[in-house]
Formats: C-alpha cells, structure tokens, sequence
C-alpha cells in the first residue's frame, strides 16, 4: 500500500505522519524546511504545491522523488 | 508571474478562462475600442478579479500574444481605469486585513507597486540593455534600482514591527531566515548599482544580477503572502495589529501609502484606552530621585529626547528596555523592540559582533566599545558601554549613537553668540 500525501495539505501535517518526508523534500531542494522552527511554523502553511512553484521545481520531479521513496501525491 | 496568481478562490479552470476573457478584452482595447464599451461587458463577463491576475494577465499578453512591451504599458493606465471600480465595487472586503490601512492591506499594496516595477519596467529596461548597452538605458536601469531600494521599507516594517510579535508567540525560525533573505536582496541591488555606475562592458554579468533580483523579490513576495503573512494573521491579536499600523509611519512606506488609517469596525475606545494604559500619550504621572537631584518623569524623558544623541538600553537579559526618541533618530527604532532580546534586534549576519561584544562586557573583559561608520553625509559614531553597579555587576549596555560629522568638522574657535 502507497504512502499517501496531498498537494495542498500543510507540509507539517505531512511529515507528523511520515517524518520522512523532511529528508526527501530536502533531496528536492527544499532546504528551508530542515532550519529550526520551520516546520512548526511556517510548516502550517506551506504546501508541496506552494513550495514547488516557489522553488520553480517541477511537479514531475517532486512527484516522481517521492514514487522512489514509497510515496503518491494526490491532487 | 502567472504562477504569483492568488489562486485560493478559484479553481484554475475557472482562472484560466476568466484571464482568456481578460485577454480579449484588453485586445478589444488595442484595437481602439472605447473604454465605456469595453467596461460594461468586463463587468459582465468576469466580476471581481485581483490585481495580480491583471498583473498575470498583462504578462501573458506580452509573451504569448506578441504584443509589445510598450504598448501593454501604455495601456496599463486604461487598464487600471476599468478595473479600479470593479475591485473595489465587486471585491467587498470581508476580513479587517483586507481594509485600506491595516497593515497586512498595507504590505500587499506595496507588494502590486513592487511586482509592477520589478516584472515590467525593470524586466523591460534589462531587456532592452541585452539589445543596446547605452548610457541611456543604463540610466534606466540604475532609476529602477534606486526604486526599488524604497523596499527597504517594506522589508524594515516586516522586521521591525512584524517580527517581534510573532518571536513573542514563539516563531523564530522563519523570522530569522527571512531577514537573511531580505538582507540579500537589499545586497543584491546594491551590488548591481555598483555594476552599472562602473559598467565595464560584461553584459551577461549585468544580466544575471538583474535576473537574479527579479526572480528573488518575487519570491519573496510570495513567501509574505503566502505564508509569513498568514501565519502572522493566525496569530497576533486586533491590538497587535493596531500598534504595527500606528508605529508604520516611523519607518515609511515602499513606493506607495496606505490610503487612510485602519480604524477597526469595534468602537475607537478601547484603543484609547490601550494607549493609556501604557502611558503612551497624556503627560506622564511622577518623580524619580537621583543622588543628585530631583526630576518629574515628563522632565526626565524630555531631558533624554533633547539629547543629541540615540540611546538604547538593554538589560542584563539581553532584553531592549528604552530608547530615547530625539527627533532625528539615525537608526529607525520602534515601540515594538522594547521588551524583546537584542539577539533579534540585529540582522542575522552581525548578530555574531554583538553576542561577542556581550559575552565581553559580561565577562569583565571590556567596558566600552566603538564602531564609526560613514553613511552618506553623516559620519555615525556608535559606542557600547556597559552598565555596572557600584560592587561592578553587570546590569546592562548602553548604545549611544550619535552624527559626529559636524563636529568633526569644527575648526578655529567661536566665541560670540550667533546672530
């Protein structure tokens, strides 16, 4: 069974269910995510979708990351 | 810009055909229609729409539809005249954020001023100077930049007024991040004025520096309204808002003003009694007694403000406790630093000179300290002293900042009272 997570679900809430997802979205480039208090602040508020247009990452390439690690992204 | 769009309300099939309407509209315009026609058939066909959409769409006329740069800007003047009453009339504001004045409304507005410099008249200056490197096109650019400078306001409202009150709710991280990204841009424009006033022929240099600045202030632009401000909506209080709007005006607005101020829909009141409760207007109540005299609180501040000099007191905590408010202070200061560690008070990257300079003082190892600093006409003298009791305990560090350009220029003697 896939690992689930939502484009537009708080980055967040995704990492409290797979604490895993830190490490991949820093693989991606999110670098922001590993500082201090991210997460629990600004965490609430980011999402995959926000933070691909922001990084200009495509969504392929966040989507096709996270498939190697176990994960789909749901619209 | 496209992906800048505001896309919360909307679907993106929805978004896609209302810009498509919009487009056509504008097409409808070029091609010499009349304002008033045009008007009455965009108020039917598409209704409330954001300034960034328009932003987003006029964007897409210039790239996919071919039509010149130029002439999209010339049009931006008609463009504003229709849909001006339709955003107001049709976009009924539905939160206190989005009322003229508060100062979330206040930083976005600043944010469509920032975005139309940034993504047309620079992009379109940076363009151009691909083509024709001339002292004229130079000179463009370089106004631009000088423009663009203003958001240092913006960015120095966020820090100063903003970020304390969300370190008071325990956000630290982001706050802190952000200031380094924010200290960035203000380098990186710098750094590209200095370019062009020595410009030496390398274009793609120029190029990159002005492409890395486009994309870096949208971003961050993105980052405030998509998270930073949220996030700071989520949590401070209506007063908290009040105080960040009535102590804006300290340190200014970025290429544009916050049309009234924000009276929030609650009776006026209680904001009055906000204020009183802190003693922050009326005279002041009371004596303090020195070993050297007597003087009434509304005398000693007074006496502080006349000064010709800044001073900022932080306690043996680290922690902002006064400042004096002379009227030309050289670096802005506001209410909202009182109370909060100076560890935040300071960019990222000198926060290391002043914990250092404080382990210093603390540790008995140093008593005073002295930076000076040339900034532009003024030759800023800054000096730390720290505060010790009679026993040499340390109970704090005074800043005291003053303009000694003047004084350094002092020659001869002058012995008679001026006329």
């Amino acid at each position: 069974m896939d690992k689930i997570l939502h484009w537009d679900e708080p980055i967040f809430n995704l990492v409290s269910r797979y604490p895993e997802v830190t490490s991949i979205m820093v693989e991606l480039g999110f670098h922001d995510i590993a500082k201090p208090g991210m997460l629990q602040t600004a965490g609430r508020f980011m999402t995959l979708s926000k933070g691909t247009t922001l990084k200009k990452i495509s969504m392929e390439t966040v989507q096709q990351t996270f498939m190697q690690h176990g994960f789909t992204i749901q619209k | 810009m496209s992906e800048l769009i505001n896309n919360r309300e909307h679907t993106p099939q929805e978004l896609t055909e209302r810009q498509r309407i919009l487009k056509e509209i504008i097409k409808e315009l070029h091609a010499g229609k009349s304002v008033e026609e045009v008007k009455a058939r965009f108020a039917e066909a598409v209704g409330g729409v954001s300034v960034s959409e328009i932003s987003a769409m006029e964007h897409a006329l210039m790239t996919e539809e071919g039509i010149p740069v130029s002439e999209v800007q010339r049009l931006c003047s008609v463009h504003t005249s229709i849909f001006k009453g339709s955003i107001e009339d049709i976009h009924r504001p539905s939160g206190p954020e989005e009322q003229p004045g508060h100062p979330v409304h206040t930083f976005k507005l600043e944010n469509r001023e920032i975005e139309r410099l940034v993504n047309f008249k620079l992009a379109l200056h940076a363009e151009q100077f691909q083509k024709e490197d001339s002292p004229k096109v130079i000179y463009k650019l370089l106004e631009d930049l000088s423009l663009l400078m203003d958001l240092d306001k913006h960015y120095s409202r966020k820090e100063n007024l903003v970020f304390p009150y969300l370190e008071r709710y325990g956000i630290f991280g982001p706050t802190k991040v952000m200031w380094g990204v924010d200290d960035g841009i203000r380098n990186s424009i710098k750094e590209a004025k200095n370019l062009l006033t020595q410009y030496n022929g390398d274009r793609e240099l120029i190029g990159k520096a002005l492409a890395h600045i486009i994309s870096e202030v949208n971003e961050m632009i993105f980052k405030e309204e998509n998270i930073l401000l949220p996030m700071a909506l989520g949590k401070l209080t209506e007063d908290e808002w009040l105080k960040i709007a009535r102590e804006s005006a300290e340190i200014g607005f970025c290429l544009t003003a916050p049309e009234r101020e924000w009276i929030p829909e609650r009776a006026a009141e209680p904001v009055e009694a906000v204020e009183q409760k802190e003693g922050a207007s009326g005279t002041p109540q009371g004596f303090v007694r020195f070993e050297t005299g007597i003087l009434s609180v509304q005398q000693l501040e007074l006496l502080m403000n006349h000064l010709p000099v800044d001073l900022t007191f932080i306690d043996e905590n680290d922690v902002v406790r006064y400042f004096s408010h002379g009227k030309e202070r050289i670096f802005a200061r506001t209410k909202a630093v009182i109370g909060r560690t100076v560890q935040n008070c300071h960019p990222p990257q000198s926060v290391h000179v002043v914990e250092k300079l404080l382990e210093d003082f603390k540790a008995g190892r140093k008593d005073v300290e002295d930076f000076w600093i040339p900034i532009k006409d003024k030759f800023v003298y800054i000096r730390y002293f720290a505060i010790r009791d009679a026993e040499g305990r340390y109970l704090g560090t005074l800043e005291f900042t003053q303009n000694v350009a003047p004084i350094r220029a002092l020659e001869g003697q002058k012995r008679i009272l001026s006329e």
